[in-house]
C-alpha cells in the first residue's frame, strides 16, 4: 500500500484550485444548467464532466503520485462545496471522491490502473455496498465471492445506473466464520470491482429525489477482481467514507450558503403589509438562527479537515460530528427557506425547493442524524 | 343560522359510531388511494360527494332549509375526525363548506336557487379565488380589479394556488371593486363562470412534481352583475366569515390520527439494526412525543368543539389549531420519511397514479410517504400562514 493518508496541500495551489471552481461555477453551472441536465440521461451535463476532467478536478481526492491533482481534505471540501452551492449532478462523490478514496486506499494493482480512468474521466465508478435500502447505511453485507466469482444483491447505488465499474463489498468465502475483532465481530469483507456490462450483472435503474440516477444491482455469478488486501474491507470502506462524509458536509453547507442567500434576498425584496418582510423582528430572528448554522457548520468542517492528520478516534469523532451538526442545519435551512418564501417555495419553478431535495438525499445518503450521533459519541 | 333550540339531542356516541359504520362502506379502491396517499383524480372526489349524497350527508352541517341535517359543532367535527380516519378522501370543500354557507347566508333568493342544488348534488365543480401573487398573507391587499360596465363586472388580474381549478364549472373570487382607504373596503365577492372567454389557466408544478395548483388570469372577463354576492365592498366581511365557520377542522386531527396509525405500523415492519424500528431509541421516543402533541391537539380540539356548542364566539383559538394542527401534520410526515431509511431518498411521481405500483426501493409506501412530505411542507403556508397565525393570535389573544 502507498502512503495514503491526506496529506497537507501548499496554501498557494489549494487557493488556485478553489478559485478555479468558484469560477467554473459562476460562469458555468447556472440554475439553468442544472434544470436542463435533469431532463435527459444521464441526468448530469456530459460537458460539465469533461471539463472536470479537463481541469483535473477528478483527482482532488488522490495522492500526487498516483497521477491525483491534491491529497488534501480541503481539495474535497471545495470541490464538494461546489456540488452543492450549483446542485452539480456529476458523480462528484460516487465516483472521484468515494471510488477514488477507495482506489487509492486499496493501492494494488488492480486498483491504480483504474485510477488513472477514474480521474481521466473515461471511467465512472460508484460503490455498492448497502443491501437493505430500510436499514442504516452500515447494516449487514450478505453478498459472497467464490472462485472469482460475486454473488448478492445491492441497492441504492448512487449513480450506478451509470457506472461502469462497481466496487463492491462482499464476504469472501475462505475467509466468512472467522470473525475478525477489527470489524466488531461481523464476517470479515474484502472489496471487488465489478464490469457493470457483464451479463450476469442485472441492473434496476431509477432516480433520487433529488433527479440523480441511481440502480439496484443483482449479481448472480459476475466476475470479480479483488481490490486491496484479502479481509480488509471493512477498515478500508470506513476511512474513504470519512473522507466521503467530510465531502458530504462541504456539499450540504454549499447547499446551505445558497439557500440562506436566496432566502435574505427575499427578506429583503418581498414586501408585505406596506413594507418588506425582513422588518419583522421575528424573522429576523429566525434568519439569524440559520446564519448561525451556517457559520458553524463551516466550522465543523474546518475542525474535520484538520483532524486529517489526527489518530483514527479522534478524526473519526470530528468528521461524525461535523455530519450530526450539517444534517441538523442542512434540515433546518431548507424549512424555513421554503417557509419564508411562502406558496413560491413549494415550486418546482424556484431553486429553493431543488436544495430542499438535495438536503433530504444529503441528509439520508451515507446514514441518518442518529447513527452519525451515535458514531460521534462512541470515538471519544 | 337554524335555532339551536331546535336541534333535537344528539348522542355524541351513536353519531360515532354511525359514522364509523359509514366509512366502513367506502369503496375499497378509494380508501386504497387515500391510504397511500396516491394520485387523486376528479372522479374519485367526486364519487366521494356522491357516496355522501346518498346518505345524506353531503351537507351534514348545513341548516335543514338548505337540504343539510342542522348538525352541531360535535357532530360536524366527530364526522370529519372519523372519516378522515378511516381513509376518506379529502372533502373538496370551495363548494360544500366555503361558498355553499356564504350563499345561503348572504345571497340572493336566485343564487340560492340557482347554485345550492347544484352543491349538493356535485354537478358543479368550484373553485376558491382569493390569493394573488401579490397578495397571500396579506390578502386586502389583492389588485384583481371588476370594474362595472352596464349590467356586468368586468374583471382584469390574477389569481394563484388555486387548488385544481383546472376541473372547475365555477369559482368564486375575492375582486377590487373600489379604490377605498381601508383596503378591505373595496372588496366583493363574484362568482365566476369558468367557461367565460378571457379566463386562463397555468398549472404550477409543485416540488413532489404534482399538478394540484394553478395560476389563473383574467382577461377583461364579464361577469353578470346578478353574480355578485351580497353588497359590493361587503365581500371582505363575507369571507371572513367563511373563516370562522371553519375553525375547528383546520387541524386536520383525523388525519394525524390516521398517519400516526401508519407510522406505528412502519416502526413495527421496518428493522433498523436487526431489530423492529420501533425498539430503536431515538425512534421510540420521537414517535412517543408525536404522540404526546397529537393528544394535546385533540384535547384542544375538543375543548373549542365544547365552546362553540355553549354558543362562544371564537377567539384565538382556531390560530392555535392550524398552528399545531400543521405542524404535527409535518413531522408525522417526516418521521414516516425517515423510517423508511435510505428507500426514504428514491422518488417517482408516476407510481402515484397506479394504484398497483411497485416502487424501486422500500415498501409499496413509500411514493406516498414522500409525497405527503413533500406536500406537507405547504400546509403551515396555506390557508394563512403560521406566522399569520402567531400575529392574530398576540392581538387577539394578548392584546399585543
Amino acid at each position: 500500500m502507498t502512503d495514503t493518508t491526506l496529506a497537507s496541500l501548499d496554501a498557494d495551489t489549494l487557493r488556485l484550485f478553489t478559485d478555479s471552481v468558484q469560477r467554473y461555477g459562476q460562469d458555468k453551472y447556472g440554475f439553468d444548467t442544472y434544470r436542463s441536465s435533469l431532463r435527459a440521461k444521464p441526468y448530469f451535463s456530459a460537458q460539465a464532466w469533461r471539463d472536470y476532467a479537463d481541469m483535473g478536478w477528478l483527482g482532488a481526492a488522490l495522492p500526487l503520485d498516483e497521477g491525483g491533482f491534491a491529497s488534501d481534505g480541503r481539495a474535497i471540501v471545495a470541490l464538494m462545496r461546489y456540488a452543492g452551492e450549483h446542485l452539480a449532478l456529476e458523480p462528484l462523490l460516487a465516483s472521484a471522491v468515494l471510488a477514488g478514496r477507495l482506489l487509492a486506499l486499496c493501492g494494488d494493482g488492480a486498483a491504480l490502473s483504474r485510477l488513472s480512468e477514474m480521474a481521466g474521466g473515461r471511467k465512472l465508478f460508484a460503490l455498492a455496498h448497502v443491501e437493505s435500502a430500510g436499514d442504516a447505511f452500515d447494516g449487514p453485507v450478505r453478498s459472497s465471492y467464490r472462485e472469482g466469482r460475486l454473488y448478492g444483491d445491492k441497492q441504492v447505488v448512487l449513480h450506478g445506473d451509470v457506472a461502469d465499474d462497481l466496487i463492491v463489498s462482499a464476504c469472501e468465502s475462505r475467509v466468512t466464520g472467522s470473525l475478525s475483532s477489527t470489524d466488531g465481530g461481523q464476517p470479515a469483507l474484502s472489496l471487488y470491482v465489478v464490469d457493470t456490462t457483464h451479463p450476469a450483472v442485472r441492473r434496476t435503474v431509477y432516480r433520487l429525489l433529488d433527479g440523480r440516477g441511481a440502480a439496484s444491482f443483482n449479481f448472480d455469478g459476475a466476475p470479480a477482481t479483488l481490490l486491496g488486501p484479502l479481509g480488509k474491507g471493512r477498515p478500508l470502506l470506513a476511512q474513504a467514507l470519512l473522507d466521503a462524509r467530510l465531502g458530504l458536509c462541504a456539499e450540504s453547507h454549499g447547499a446551505i450558503r445558497a439557500l440562506n442567500r436566496l432566502t435574505l434576498a427575499y427578506l429583503k425584496e418581498r414586501r408585505q403589509f406596506g413594507r418588506p418582510i425582513g422588518m419583522n423582528q421575528a424573522l429576523q430572528h429566525r434568519m439569524v438562527e440559520l446564519y448561525m448554522l451556517e457559520q458553524e457548520a463551516a466550522a465543523v468542517i474546518g475542525a474535520a479537515e484538520r483532524a486529517a492528520d489526527l489518530a483514527g478516534p479522534q478524526r473519526e469523532r470530528a468528521v461524525m460530528g461535523a455530519v450530526a451538526h450539517t444534517i441538523t442545519a442542512g434540515r433546518l435551512v431548507s424549512h424555513e427557506a421554503v417557509q419564508m418564501h411562502g406558496g413560491i417555495g413549494t415550486t418546482d419553478e424556484l431553486a429553493v425547493g431543488h436544495y430542499f431535495k438535495r438536503i433530504m438525499v444529503i441528509n439520508r445518503l451515507l446514514g441518518d442524524r442518529d447513527a452519525h450521533l451515535e458514531a460521534f459519541a462512541k470515538a471519544e | 343560522m337554524t335555532d339551536s333550540s331546535v336541534r333535537r339531542a344528539v348522542d355524541p356516541q351513536a353519531f360515532r359510531e354511525e359514522v364509523r359504520d359509514f366509512a366502513l362502506t367506502l369503496p375499497g379502491d378509494l380508501r386504497h388511494k387515500v391510504m397511500n396517499n396516491l394520485k387523486l383524480e376528479k372522479a374519485d372526489y367526486v364519487s366521494y360527494l356522491k357516496v355522501l349524497e346518498a346518505r345524506g350527508w353531503i351537507v351534514g352541517h348545513w341548516p335543514a332549509a338548505y337540504g343539510g341535517c342542522d348538525w352541531t359543532p360535535l357532530q360536524r367535527f366527530i364526522f370529519e375526525e372519523e372519516t378522515s380516519e378511516a381513509g376518506a378522501p379529502w372533502l373538496i370543500p370551495f363548494g360544500v363548506n366555503y361558498v355553499g354557507p356564504i350563499l345561503y347566508t348572504f345571497g340572493s333568493q336566485s343564487q340560492k336557487d340557482r347554485f345550492l342544488p347544484r352543491i349538493r348534488s356535485s354537478e358543479d365543480w368550484w373553485a376558491q379565488g382569493y390569493s394573488e401573487p401579490g397578495a397571500g398573507s396579506d390578502l386586502a391587499g389583492l389588485r384583481t380589479r371588476a370594474v362595472r360596465d352596464g349590467d356586468h363586472y368586468v374583471v382584469t388580474g390574477q389569481k394563484i394556488w388555486t387548488t385544481y381549478v383546472q376541473w372547475a364549472d365555477w369559482i368564486f373570487c375575492l375582486v377590487r371593486t373600489r379604490q377605498e382607504d381601508r383596503p378591505q373596503k373595496g372588496i366583493s365577492f363574484l362568482l365566476i363562470d369558468m367557461k367565460s372567454p378571457g379566463i386562463t389557466i397555468r398549472p404550477i408544478i409543485t416540488m413532489d412534481m404534482c399538478h394540484d395548483v394553478n395560476e389563473v388570469f383574467f382577461d377583461e372577463v364579464r361577469v353578470p352583475v346578478e353574480n355578485l354576492v351580497g353588497e359590493e365592498g361587503g365581500g371582505w366581511t363575507y369571507a371572513k366569515v367563511l373563516l370562522s365557520n371553519e375553525r375547528v377542522l383546520v387541524a386536520e386531527v383525523g388525519r394525524s390520527t390516521r398517519q400516526l396509525r401508519r407510522l406505528d405500523k412502519l416502526a413495527a415492519e421496518t428493522s433498523r439494526n436487526g431489530k423492529p424500528l420501533r425498539d430503536y431509541g431515538p425512534f421510540a421516543r420521537r414517535l412517543a412525543e408525536l404522540k404526546l402533541r397529537h393528544f394535546v391537539l385533540q384535547s384542544t380540539c375538543y375543548q373549542a368543539v365544547a365552546e362553540a356548542m355553549a354558543g362562544n364566539e371564537p377567539g384565538a383559538e382556531a390560530s392555535l389549531m392550524k398552528i399545531r394542527g400543521s405542524e404535527l401534520q409535518q413531522d408525522i410526515a417526516e418521521a414516516m420519511v425517515d423510517a423508511l431509511g435510505l428507500a426514504g431518498i428514491v422518488y417517482d411521481a408516476a407510481d402515484l397514479a397506479e394504484m398497483g405500483h411497485t416502487p424501486a426501493e422500500g415498501p409499496f409506501e413509500a411514493p406516498g410517504i414522500l409525497k405527503d412530505h413533500l406536500h406537507g411542507r405547504a400546509a403551515t403556508i396555506y390557508g394563512g400562514s403560521n406566522e399569520i397565525q402567531r400575529n392574530i393570535i398576540a392581538k387577539l389573544a394578548l392584546g399585543l
